[in-house]
């Protein structure tokens, strides 16, 4: 249920920091598309993550979708529903596959910049290119996370590492010993082992990110009283409101 | 200190590294100036923040054995094992391994 309400949560918030930004880009000439531009390429890296159905992602199969309806026009260099000279730039084709279905629902009436979803960035990257194969919406990479029981899932984590970082598999089993943990922990560098040390770009493999009313402690118990959170787990987000927690140690 | 920074830790979130990712290549292509990506991101720390605060109602719960934890100042980590999710349908969700970064909400940009 929460994973439901994420897709709108996010976009809310990418509207409203869009929306606020746009000050911020004019004042630094740049224009509306540029702004258009990151809109969109938010939307499409956050979709790639895969993490939760997101509004402006219309149909659950949003790979076929896009092929049948925006992978024609390029080849035929057909600039009907383009922006003049966006055809001529190399390497776009793959981008407009994905930016279209993405920007379309969404973009309608931004301060009377016709809302063509075709900025004209000179060869943007790839969205997803980069970042190791999660990209592209691609249908195989649904890491199979069964969340069965409280039992390892240690596998797990070496099949999202294409895609996503994971958290560190070596450290996964019951082998460890606490006190290390505790003494090696105290680095910041060692942020970097938990989350992969492969990929730095996406570091949220399995975690809550949020603020605390209270973190309580009794002999080895502690109880968390958690606000304001963002959940990752086992590729999925997740927000709450309020969330408890305890944990023995 | 008139009013407190909020905090960057939904930064490294999904919607975070998603941005960031974004911002990045528009800074690759000169597009926008590193300086404006950071207002952005700045933007992005307190819109977060307060739409979770504001439009976020539903709760959780969560239990585990506690792995490794370090504090510093307001800002706490927790490393737990064996995670068993409760989301407010009943829906259950387990995990081998959670970190949590979680700072004090008292000091978390309340205006």
């Amino acid at each position: 249920m929460s994973n439901q309400v994420v897709g709108n949560i996010y976009q809310k918030v990418i509207d409203a920091v869009i929306n606020e930004c746009r000050d911020d880009f004019q004042e630094n000439g740049i224009d509306e598309m540029t702004l258009q531009e990151l809109k969109e390429g938010w939307q499409t890296k956050l979709s790639s993550l895969q993490v939760a159905q997101m509004p402006w992602d219309s149909i659950p199969e949003p790979e076929a979708n896009e092929q049948l309806m925006y992978q024609q026009p390029p080849p035929v260099g057909q600039s009907g529903q383009h922006q003049p000279g966006q055809v001529s730039v190399p390497g776009q084709q793959q981008q407009q596959q994905q930016q279209p279905p993405v920007a379309a629902p969404n973009d309608g009436g931004y301060g009377g910049m016709p809302s063509l979803h075709t900025p004209p960035q000179p060869g943007l990257v790839l969205p997803g290119s980069h970042q190791g194969g999660q990209g592209n919406g691609q249908p195989g990479n649904p890491v199979k996370l069964e969340q069965t029981d409280g039992a390892q899932t240690v596998m797990v984590e070496g099949e999202i590492v294409d895609g996503v970082m994971t958290l560190k598999v070596p450290q996964t089993d019951g082998a460890e010993d606490d006190e290390d943990e505790l003494n090696s922990d105290l680095d910041d560098s060692s942020d970097d082992n938990l989350s992969g040390n492969e990929d730095e770009d996406d570091n949220h493999g399995n975690t809550i990110l949020c603020v605390y009313d209270r973190i309580h402690r009794v002999k080895n118990n502690r109880k968390f009283t958690f606000r304001d959170g963002i959940v990752n787990v086992n590729r999925k987000d997740y927000v709450f409101g309020r969330a408890t927690g305890e944990s023995e140690w | 200190m008139s009013t407190p920074p909020y905090y960057n830790i939904y930064r490294v979130s999904s919607i975070g590294t998603a941005l960031t990712e974004a911002l990045d290549e528009l800074i690759r292509d000169s597009t926008i100036p590193p300086q404006l990506a950071l207002k952005v991101v700045e933007v992005f720390d307190r819109v977060m923040a307060d739409t979770l605060r504001n439009d976020v109602r539903n709760r959780m719960s969560f239990k585990g054995e506690l792995h490794t934890y370090r504090g510093l100042e307001d800002v706490w980590t927790f490393i737990i094992r064996r995670v068993v999710f409760k989301m407010d349908n009943n829906d259950v969700v387990n995990a081998d391994k959670i970190k949590i970064v979680t700072c004090n909400a008292r000091k978390a940009g309340d205006a």
